[in-house]
């Protein structure tokens, strides 16, 4: 942070126990989880859209808004929450007819324990009111002056107490909080302290401790003054991206908000201090929390010299020997490698011991039940087969990019072995891994995941599906989004991706076709068009409130609700991600299947769960709360050779599992042989169980709580208070609701225009290959046009088996939402009329013309034609739009060549490929994030760079082939839709062409020379790309995005 | 960590010992430490591992896997790459009474388990870290550890080896008075008549006894009939 000004990256999740159960000492800040949005009111991308974000705070007395007065604007303005010394010394001097400070100490004497702290935060509470009295209007609270006798009182207990105290007298508005604490360094806190009332912080021990690390060398070539304002900057840019995750721009807006979940804290202790704060287990009080503070005490005060003056090595981030507990530590790797290699069950018996174990001791949520187990036992012939149960197992979702070649295909070929199903992740997948390999391996991975980035989603790819999962929210990091750096994108991994390569590339924060449940329904909706045999699947994080979005993704048709946990591995994702958002699947599993159940909804869906499963008990408690089917990822990829060595960021995976890098792959070990005996393993162990709790299938044992209890006697300093019994509720509801899958959702594609139509029209080329031309009416409730039909051709011919044009339809109306979703290379479709939203959606190849009715009087070119979010991750083809598009057009556009007269906001945003000719006005923030591609803007006004992002791009004259390209490109658009704006250009051309823009990606040119140079140094081919990368992965001058 | 693709750009590298030839003439030790420059690049090798194994010190599969005491290996081994020398020993030895034994004579199990083992050679851990506290007594950092408050307690340490005295430098940070018997007429056991001189040369062992020494030793006599040597370590 210091010396980069960015927040840590970190990877492969969270294996440590939350704070409640865990044997440390840990601050109160890390009992609180950071909520995030899932669908309604999406993410923002705080970084990319940064220009509506807003990091000022004003400080001083809030008056009424509904009678604003010129005193209303007395308020001193910060540009950002974070306070250097020299700030607050000036805020603490404030004395005179509009504000008035005052400092109250935050501290309370250790020897009088938790009664201590309870007086000590009501004394503060009294001397806050008597200073409001005397008109102060400014309170800093400081733990300034501890000593051996005085301790801090946590800064967040003090701050969100006296926050809620000042609520409920009303007096409030009257005051502003600010926070001087040495305990405070981590961006969660920031975000806590923020969320819970309190307008600004000064981190002074974090300073100083910057200024010790300039001093002792620790930090080198940096002096104290930039290291602090480094530190500043990235809690800053944290606190902005915390926000982001639940849509939130302002910190104003997120002052007070107390967007954050308590867990494992009792309800009395959050309803006094943290008031309306969730908190779902209950747990640990007011006792608790003084001994961890005590304990915190007296290792800075011991009793007896034998304390060492270095620091303890914490092990939160890794293991470390008397560190914090994980669950992958040596032991448990070294085991789970040798039972899966050596093939023994016995050895994987002493494996999921072990877990499970560490579990009952207290390091899980899972770990706090008990199994019922029947006095007399089944038979264990007579439960379901390994074979069966092991079709319910997956792997999770871990993109062809963070992991290996190797890797991938390993975890594809295991799955496909056993009848499960391995998930590509957000990165494509090569079409060449659809043709089974001579000894009847396959790698085609079974779930195609569809991101927010797109990346890779074609037509083919969604049809060699089997199930196609849609990513709301990832485990590591729900909220955010990605980003693959250039360094990272090797060719054939830009391949895949349909990127270039040594570019990088940036996934949104949300999906830009999901602004609402209702555009998820249109999205699972689209991509069941797009391959009618596939299950659609909705990835969730487990958060509170889960259970009523899975309530409106099943009524959204979904087929499969997956609910992730918190811990889920990662690639990369910053480091107060993995530790504080999200929860444990245990608590979003029983929340989602208690929500459907009790709305009838749940025998309409398969429900799935994932998060640092290990073993058989941990799949069976997993089905008792009421989960059918089952993710494994950071087991599986440990069984590969996995080390937990916790560098995928870095590219530099010493056992080839998580690199590209050619000469660490070879050092990969794993064999899909392996991943089958762990599967194996797990499903026999679950089988062991059943048995004993008196089960046959899975699908009877499905959400029976009444087969768990909560663990009887709970001897844990902390977890003593713990109480799942929400999590153990039974909805009482009619015993014919179905209470696990027993039914089809119904899509409503046998309504559809394709069905209905565009099949019987287009039957010679669904059979013979033959051109077939049409015309037909359209209503703006067809949905999806077009889309069934390219999956069959797709499916039949592959994306290039026929001639471009073989199909051409044209349709005269309004077209619902998604015209042209996929359409492949060989389809041309003509709207005369208008479009909904999504017209073209990841486009895969197909030819899009629109154009107003014949006779229209009004100008076209002044008119919005087509809806928002058009051509989203369109991965190739042309489109042809005669008139103004809406906001976001061609957003993670990564192919299609397209001409348009005018564009609203965000346009070519994220974009990475492809071509966009724009002869009319564009909105705001045009190409933020893109990364490759170009785009030309006709700028008849002078007054494009103002509306243009020019983070990641250039804005450059177009050069003598540029504008050959640009002018054929118009001369089609006229040819197609006999555009008088198009027309008018080409009359005008020499004097109009002048008024080109070019939008060129610094980092796509940057690229496209060194492929250039190498070309000219005699190489081809993938060699010259592999040269090309090679030698700009090294170039420290790219633009890192981050 | 300093360099997070130190492994794959350098190759484990130990100083040559001493030729055998040479050795006959004396009994001195026979290893010798790299020159600090490229030590540090041997420490660029350690690869930071979210589960470093090298500091384990459990038996897996009736085996020592990992430091025995928990050397807190990656974070010195990444001090040493940097140059910050005092902060590795403080680090090295807050799990480690006496690092000049251990990085001569420990078997190394720190680098039978180092991760970087799997497939290339491992980190040269164990000249590290000798050469850390070799360098440590050099510039003087070793200094003796009087702790600021006595119990009046007095411990007896029976045996002067390496258990001993280890037993006895923690008994005397915690504040107590403690002596160790030993009957030989030399402090350190196995360290002084066990193990041989040309892997563990007797200064060593003198010098840590020395620091043991200040730290509030007096030699006592006369000597108890049980025992030849008696160390009273005190204020």
């Amino acid at each position: 942070m210091a010396t980069n000004g960015v927040e840590p990256i970190g990877s492969m999740g969270k294996d440590t126990p939350v704070a409640v159960l865990s044997n440390k000492p840990r601050l109160l800040y890390e009992y609180f989880k950071q909520l995030f949005a899932q669908v309604t009111n999406p993410a923002i991308d705080a970084i990319r859209e940064e220009l509506i974000t807003a990091t000022e705070v004003t400080i001083g007395p809030e008056r009424n808004i509904l009678d604003p007065q010129p005193e209303s604007c007395r308020l001193i303005k910060l540009d950002s929450p974070i306070l250097s010394n020299q700030q607050l010394e000036r805020i603490r001097a404030l004395d005179n007819n509009t504000f008035k400070s005052e400092t109250l100490p935050m501290l309370f004497p250790i020897a009088e324990g938790s009664d201590g702290l309870e007086d000590a935060l009501k004394d503060l509470f009294t001397k806050a009111d008597k200073a409001i009295e005397d008109g102060t209007n400014v309170l800093i609270l400081s733990d300034r002056g501890f000593d051996e006798k005085n301790a801090p009182i946590p800064a967040l207990l003090a701050a969100s107490g006296l926050h809620h105290h000042l609520i409920r007298n009303g007096n409030r508005l009257k005051v502003a909080l600010i926070i001087e604490s040495g305990e405070p360094r981590e961006v969660h806190h920031f975000s806590l302290l923020i969320g819970y009332g309190v307008s600004a912080i000064n981190p002074y021990l974090a300073y100083e401790t910057l200024g010790d690390m300039v001093k002792e060398g620790l930090l080198k070539n940096i002096d104290k003054k930039t290291a602090v304002k480094n530190y500043i900057k990235s809690l800053v840019k944290g606190v902005v991206k915390t926000m982001s995750k639940i849509g939130i721009s302002a910190v104003q807006s997120y002052h007070g908000a107390q967007i954050f979940e308590a867990i494992g804290l009792n309800h009395e202790f959050v309803d006094k201090y943290f008031t309306w704060t969730p908190t779902r287990i209950k747990g640990a009080g007011i006792e608790v929390i003084t001994k961890e503070i005590v304990m915190r005490h007296e290792s800075a005060y011991p009793e007896r010299g034998t304390h060492p003056l270095t620091l303890d090595a914490g092990g939160m981030y890794q293991w470390r020997s008397g560190g914090e507990h994980h669950a992958f530590n040596p032991r448990t790797v070294h085991m789970l490698q040798n039972a899966c290699r050596s093939g023994s069950y016995e050895a994987f018996k002493r494996f999921s011991t072990l877990v499970d174990d560490q579990s009952k001791d207290l390091h899980t949520l899972r770990g706090l039940l008990e199994l019922k187990f029947e006095s007399d036992p089944i038979p264990i012939d007579e439960v379901e087969s390994v074979e069966s149960i092991c079709k319910r197992f997956k792997t999770g979702a871990m993109s062809y990019g963070a992991i290996s070649q190797e890797a991938h295909e390993s975890l594809a070929i295991a799955m496909n072995r056993i009848g499960g199903k391995s998930n590509t992740g957000e990165g494509g997948e090569d079409p060449a891994r659809n043709i089974p390999d001579a000894n009847g391996d396959l790698k085609r991975s079974a779930i195609k995941q569809v991101a927010s980035g797109r990346f890779g989603v074609t037509g083919e790819y969604l049809v060699n599906s089997e199930e196609i999962q849609i990513k709301i929210a990832q485990g590591a990091k729900p909220g955010e989004g990605g980003q693959l750096p250039g360094k990272k994108v090797y060719p054939w991994i830009a391949k895949v991706r349909l990127s270039t390569p040594g570019v990088g590339l940036i996934s949104p924060p949300p999906h830009h076709d999901i602004y609402s449940i209702e555009d998820l329904a249109e999205l699972i909706h689209d991509l069941k068009n797009a391959n009618k045999n596939a299950r659609i699947n909705v990835k969730l994080v487990s958060e509170v409130g889960v259970g009523t979005i899975a309530a409106g993704v099943a009524k959204g048709h979904a087929d499969v609700i997956l609910v992730s946990g918190y811990d889920g591995g990662t690639g990369a994702s910053p480091q107060s991600s993995i530790q504080h958002a999200g929860l444990p699947w245990e608590l979003g599993l029983a929340e989602t299947h208690q929500t459907l159940l009790v709305n009838n909804l749940r025998s309409r869906v398969v429900l799935e769960t994932d998060g640092q499963m290990k073993t058989g008990r941990d799949v069976v408690i997993a089905a008792l709360l009421g989960a059918e089917e089952f993710g494994f990822s950071t087991a599986p990829l440990i069984v590969l050779g996995c080390i937990m060595m916790r560098v995928c960021h870095l590219d530099t995976c010493p056992v080839g599992v998580a690199t590209q890098n050619p000469e660490l792959r070879k050092k990969f070990m794993g064999d899909p042989g392996h991943v089958v005996n762990f599967m194996r393993f797990i499903a026999e162990e679950v089988r062991e169980i059943m048995a004993q709790l008196g089960f046959r299938t899975i699908n009877e044992m499905v959400g029976r709580t009444d087969k768990l209890e909560m663990k009887k006697v709970i001897d844990h300093w902390k977890a003593r208070g713990v109480d799942l019994s929400d999590i153990l509720y039974e909805p009482d509801v009619p015993s014919d609701w179905g209470r696990y899958n027993q039914m089809e959702q119904d899509h409503g594609l046998e309504a559809s225009l394709d069905m209905t139509t565009l099949l019987d029209i287009c039957k010679p080329t669904l059979e013979k290959g033959e051109p077939v031309e049409a015309i037909l009416p359209i209503k703006n409730v067809n949905r999806t046009v077009g889309t069934i039909l390219g999956s069959e051709l797709t499916r039949k011919y592959g994306s290039v088996g026929l001639p471009e044009d073989t199909v051409r339809l044209h349709f005269m109306g309004s077209a619902g939402q998604s015209f042209g979703a996929f359409a492949p290379r060989f389809m041309t479709m003509i709207l005369e009329g208008d479009s909904n939203d999504y017209i073209g959606k990841g486009l895969s190849g197909g030819r899009l013309i629109v154009y107003p009715p014949k006779g229209s009087t009004f100008k076209a070119e002044d008119n919005v034609i087509t809806g928002n979010v058009a051509f989203y991750g369109a991965t190739g083809g042309e489109a042809y739009i005669r008139g103004m598009a809406g906001e976001r057009f061609c957003v993670r556009n990564s192919g299609v060549h397209t001409v348009v007269e005018g564009v609203g906001d965000h346009a070519c945003e994220y974009m990475t490929g492809g071509r966009v000719v724009v002869i009319g006005p564009t909105g705001r923030n045009f190409a933020a994030g893109m990364s490759g591609g170009i785009a030309y803007v006709l700028d008849e006004e002078g007054n494009f760079p103002i509306h243009c992002n020019t983070d990641m791009v250039a804005l450059e004259t177009p050069a003598e082939e540029d504008l050959e390209e640009i002018r054929n490109m118009i001369k089609r658009h006229v040819e197609y839709t006999h555009s008088e704006k198009g027309k008018d250009v080409l009359a005008r051309w020499t004097t109009l062409s002048e008024k080109f823009v070019k939008v060129m990606p610094k980092d796509f040119k940057r690229m496209l020379e060194a492929i250039k140079k190498v070309e000219q140094a005699g190489l081809s081919g993938d060699e010259a790309l592999m040269a090309a990368f090679e030698e700009n992965k090294n170039d420290l001058a790219r633009v890192s995005g981050n | 960590m300093g360099d997070p693709t130190g492994f794959m750009q350098y190759k484990r590298e130990l100083e040559p010992d001493r030729s055998p030839s040479e050795r006959l003439k004396d009994w001195k030790e026979f290893h010798k430490h790299l020159p600090d420059e490229k030590l540090k690049i041997q420490g660029a090798r350690c690869m930071d591992c979210g589960i470093p194994f090298c500091q384990t010190g459990t038996m897996i599969n009736g085996m020592t896997s990992g430091c025995p005491v928990n050397n807190l290996i990656p974070e010195w081994n990444d001090l040493v790459y940097r140059g910050l020398w005092r902060e590795a020993l403080e680090r090295l030895h807050k799990t480690n009474n006496f690092p000049e034994f251990t990085g001569r004579v420990c078997p190394a199990p720190c680098e039978g388990s180092c991760v970087l083992g799997l497939n290339e050679p491992p980190v040269t851990i164990k000249t590290i870290e000798c050469t850390i506290i070799d360098k440590g007594f050099e510039e003087g950092w070793v200094l003796p550890d009087i702790p600021e408050t006595r119990t009046d307690k007095k411990v007896a340490v029976v045996g002067s080896g390496p258990a001993g005295l280890a037993c006895a430098a923690q008994l005397n940070k915690a504040g107590h008075l403690v002596t160790v018997f030993e009957r030989d007429d030399r402090i350190g056991g196995l360290l002084m008549y066990g193990i041989p001189n040309p892997h563990l040369d007797k200064y060593v062992v003198e010098r840590r006894v020395n620091v043991m020494r200040e730290s509030g030793i007096e030699s006592s006599s006369p000597i108890p009939k049980s025992a030849r040597t008696i160390l009273r370590i005190s204020s």
